[in-house]
């Protein structure tokens, strides 16, 4: 399939996860949508991901206005991060007016959001991403880490699964919001994250390693950049669909919860967008 | 008539305090680290070990130690407990699991206890520690604090001072409504409250402020009262813990919700000691549906309840 084929494909099945979150609401159903505004939240500077958050915003205004969102943040305050990513996103669609915001707004008023528990780093991004909104909920009392030493440090485990690439997400997204340098953001962590996936030919995480690793974390060597890119290519051209679903033995998590097409999304999107994108690798 | 109560429910109390401990000590071969792993597949592979159960146990042998109470059970089950862990192998379990850390430091302070040498190399965990191996991205802000309180048990008194700061991100700490706590924001804020009191050695007036305590003390009382109204022995348990392990003075009408919530775990209990969760497991239990695994945290969060209520009557 040529690259053009790719992004009708991801667009397409974009419009059916937006249509299936609208109608069912299903923890599926938002666990798709999820996945794939952790990616583009992750790396919003790139124009490869312009049609798609288009279309999420447009969707998420809705979502806002209407007061599901909102409403998904009182019922299910374990998907805290990635519903306050749709709230973000939202702003940005054509039709977005600033009462729309008005049913959170209210619900932060009345207690109903933002005073649970919820991890560490979920509680910076979610407490930020609020404030960036205009509306205060409870400060973050504990003291912020160094972030990039605590990623990094993630080498050390002896196994990696489905988490190590949301905190991966989740740090792009904190270090956005601090207007953090790249070259001061981690980059061993990720990097070892994509040799791992190259070496097993683990597509799902190479596409979206590859692109954490070429536009949003300091840029891995060229051969690596250039073996990620070969891997996708080949896949691309004989493929007819979404990339697969990450490796049985890496998917298992106790720490979150992850369904399978939005897995598979937010991975091809991340293909196309890395495949898109004219990228200035480093020399040798 | 109220002595009367009282003298009755002292009673019943020390016998169910006998009672859950001899459910443990008859049940102690199931606390062993192999036991209850059928079930257990990590990455799609069977992993040898369970810990859980016997960390909780160890829990409730250094809080019944750190607040006096003694106890025919706890010398077997102490026994029964060093022998287990030294047979363990802690550097594996490690190596395969970063959050293992707070059962590491817990171990470590517990054979400490007992003056005998960790069963594992203490280089090895020192390292783990400097290396910040073990350092968690995105913990819940109460397992954060597990992990401080540990650390601050075994060499690292220093951690102490984080608990206070910790517990301002918990769901008590962030003003968490009551008719929006959940569960889990209730296990967050009794096992905050277990590391904030030094599991019932230290006041909470040298931990937080006037308000705080305030406020604490009236979202203590009607959560127990919640959990009375429900069906949760698990949770009840430890809320009328904290509330001991807290040391508040309680008032006639506080004094009668504690009274109601350990009359619910008394009446909960079966007749070899064991106290399911809820009415359902009580009754599977009965007819033999239930098992070890249903039951043992309750039991455990109940004998620890009934030797510090017993102990402070």
């Amino acid at each position: 399939m040529s690259l053009a084929r790719l992004d009708e494909t991801v667009g397409a099945e974009l419009d059916s996860a937006l249509h299936r979150f609208s109608v069912d609401r299903t923890i599926n159903s938002i666990l798709d949508v999820g996945a794939v505004v952790e990616v583009l939240q992750s790396a919003p500077q790139l124009p490869s991901f312009a049609r798609a958050r288009a279309q999420v915003a447009a969707a998420a205004q809705q979502w806002l206005k209407s007061g599901l969102l909102p409403e998904l943040m009182v019922m299910k305050g374990a998907l805290s991060h990635p519903i306050t990513l749709l709230v973000e996103i939202a702003t940005e669609a054509p039709a977005y007016r600033s009462g729309d915001l008005d049913p959170l707004a209210a619900m932060v008023e009345g207690g109903l959001v933002g005073r649970g528990e919820l991890p560490t780093l979920t509680l910076q991004l979610v407490s930020a991403a609020f404030s960036r909104l205009g509306i205060t909920i409870p400060a973050v009392a504990g003291r912020a880490e160094d972030l990039r030493r605590i990623v990094d440090k993630r080498v050390l485990r002896s196994r990696s699964d489905e988490y190590d690439l949301a905190t991966l997400m989740m740090a792009a997204q904190l270090f956005r919001a601090k207007s953090t340098p790249r070259d001061s953001m981690p980059k061993v962590f990720p990097r070892i994250m994509l040799v791992e996936a190259l070496r097993c030919g683990h597509l799902n995480w190479i596409a979206l390693l590859a692109l954490l690793n070429g536009h949003v974390f300091p840029q891995a060597p060229r051969a690596m950049m250039l073996g990620a890119r070969a891997q996708l290519e080949k896949a691309v051209k004989g493929g007819t669909d979404l990339l697969p679903m990450p490796n049985p033995d890496v998917l298992y998590s106790e720490f979150l919860e992850r369904s399978d097409l939005g897995l598979r999304l937010r991975s091809t999107l991340a293909c196309y967008a890395f495949l898109n994108e004219d990228l200035h690798v480093a020399p040798l | 008539m109220r002595i009367t109560s009282q003298w009755l429910r002292g009673r019943a109390l020390r016998r169910a305090a006998d009672r859950s401990q001899a459910y443990l000590l008859t049940n102690s071969a199931s606390f062993a680290i192999g036991s209850n792993s059928e079930s257990l597949v990590i990455q799609g592979n069977p992993v040898p070990w369970r810990i859980k159960p016997l960390i909780e146990l160890v829990l409730f042998l250094v809080i019944v130690k750190a607040n006096g109470v003694q106890s025919k059970a706890c010398r077997p089950l102490t026994d029964m407990v060093l022998a287990e862990a030294s047979r363990f192998d802690w550097h594996e379990l490690a190596a395969f699991d970063p959050a293992s850390m707070s059962p590491l430091a817990l171990t470590l302070q517990f054979f400490a206890l007992h003056g005998r040498a960790p069963p594992f190399e203490p280089a090895y965990f020192e390292a783990l520690r400097s290396t910040e191996y073990l350092h968690g991205m995105d913990r819940l802000p109460y397992r954060e604090m597990d992990l401080q309180y540990g650390l601050s048990k075994v060499g690292r008194p220093e951690s102490e001072a984080k608990l206070p700061v910790l517990f301002r991100d918990t769901a008590f700490g962030r003003g968490q409504l009551i008719p929006r706590y959940s569960v889990d924001d209730i296990y967050s804020l009794t096992h905050a409250l277990f590391y904030l009191t030094d599991l019932g050695i230290r006041s909470l007036d040298t931990v937080l402020d006037g308000p705080t305590r305030h406020r604490l003390r009236r979202d203590l009382i009607q959560l127990t009262v919640v959990m009375i109204r429900g069906d949760n022995c698990d949770v009840l348990g430890e809320l009328l813990i904290c509330w001991i392990m807290c040391g508040i003075e309680a008032s006639p009408t506080e004094t009668a919700i504690m009274n109601a919530g350990l009359d619910r775990m008394l009446v909960r209990m079966t007749p070899d000691g064991a106290v399911p969760p809820t009415s359902d497991v009580r009754k599977r239990l009965l007819s033999g549906d239930a098992g070890f695994a249903d039951v043992y945290h309750t039991t455990l969060v109940a004998a620890i309840l009934f030797a510090l209520v017993g102990k402070s009557r």
